[in-house]
C-alpha cells in the first residue's frame, strides 16, 4: 500500500510533536502519594528528569516503590515487579 | 462188369463231370478262396505287427508318463519346499517388522510420557511459583500500611546506585 506523501509528512510531524511532548513530560507512578522529599531524591538519582514536568500517578497494586515513565522508557522499581522477579527465580530454581 | 452193376457210360460221364467240376472249382473257387485266405493271413500278420507296435508304443508312453510323473512330483516337491522357505522368510520378515513397529511405538510412547511428564513438571513449577507469589502478595497486602509503603519506597530510593542508566528499559 502506498502512503500519500502529504499524509506521510503529516504523520512525521505528528510523531515528532508527540515525541517532543513526551520527552518534556515524566510520569511517576507509585503505590501511595510520594512526599516532596522522596520526589526530590528520585530527581537526584535520575538527573535527566530534573528539568522535566512530573505527572504523579497512584496505582495501589504496585504495593511499594515506583515506576518512572519517560516516553517509551520505563524504569520499574516497584515491589510488584520485584515479586514477579522472585516468581521467575522460584520457577527457574525449582 | 455189367453184371457187377457198373455202367461204363455213366462212369465216364461222371469222370468227365468230376474233371470238369475239378477244373472249374480250381479256377473259379479254390484260387480266389486261397487268395482271400492268404490276404487274410497277411492282414492278420499286419494287424499283429501293428498290435505289437502299438503295445510297444503304449509301453513307451507308459514309461514316459511315469518319468513325467516323477519329474512332475520332483518339481512339485521343489515348488512346495521353495514355497515353504519363502513363507518362512516372509514370516520372519513380518515378525521382524512387527517387532520393529512395537519397538518404535514403545519408544514413541516413552517419549510422549517423558514430554507429558516434563510438561506437568513445568506446570507444577509454574503453579508453585504462582502460589508462592500469591501467598507473599496476600501477606504483604495485609502487612503493608501507608507508613510501611513509604518506608519501603524511601529505602528503594536510597539504595539506588548513582548510575541509574542501568534501570533504563
Amino acid at each position: 500500500m502506498k502512503i500519500k506523501p502529504r499524509l506521510k509528512e503529516d504523520l512525521k510531524k505528528f510523531l515528532f510533536l508527540k515525541l517532543g511532548e513526551e520527552s518534556k513530560v515524566v510520569t511517576l507512578i507509585s503505590s501511595h502519594k510520594l512526599t516532596n522529599e522522596q520526589i526530590e531524591d528520585i530527581k537526584e538519582r535520575f538527573p535527566r528528569i530534573k528539568n522535566k514536568e512530573i505527572i504523579l500517578e497512584i496505582k495501589e497494586n504496585l504495593m511499594a516503590g515506583f515506576i518512572l515513565k519517560e516516553g517509551s522508557k520505563i524504569t520499574d522499581l516497584s515491589l510488584k515487579s520485584n515479586l514477579n522477579n522472585i516468581k521467575k527465580n522460584i520457577y527457574e530454581l525449582t | 462188369m455189367e453184371n457187377l452193376g457198373l455202367d461204363y457210360k455213366l462212369l465216364i460221364a461222371q469222370v468227365i463231370n468230376f474233371g470238369l467240376f475239378f477244373l472249374l472249382f480250381k479256377k473259379f473257387i479254390a484260387k480266389p478262396f486261397l487268395n482271400l485266405i492268404k490276404e487274410e493271413e497277411e492282414n492278420e500278420k499286419k494287424n499283429e505287427q501293428l498290435k505289437s507296435k502299438l503295445l510297444k508304443q503304449d509301453e513307451e508312453i507308459e514309461v514316459k508318463r511315469n518319468s513325467f510323473k516323477d519329474e512332475l512330483d520332483e518339481k512339485e516337491d521343489k515348488l512346495i519346499t521353495s514355497a515353504k522357505e519363502r513363507a518362512k522368510s516372509v514370516e520372519l520378515k513380518i515378525i521382524e517388522e512387527a517387532e520393529e513397529d512395537a519397538k518404535r511405538i514403545k519408544q514413541d510412547a516413552l517419549l510422549e510420557i517423558e514430554a507429558e511428564k516434563q510438561d506437568l513438571y513445568k506446570q507444577l513449577k509454574n503453579k508453585i511459583s504462582e502460589l508462592s507469589l500469591i501467598i507473599v502478595d496476600k501477606s504483604l497486602k495485609e502487612v503493608l500500611n501507608e507508613d510501611t509503603k513509604k518506608k519501603i519506597t524511601s529505602a528503594i530510593i536510597k539504595n539506588l546506585p548513582k548510575d541509574t542508566s542501568l534501570y533504563e528499559n
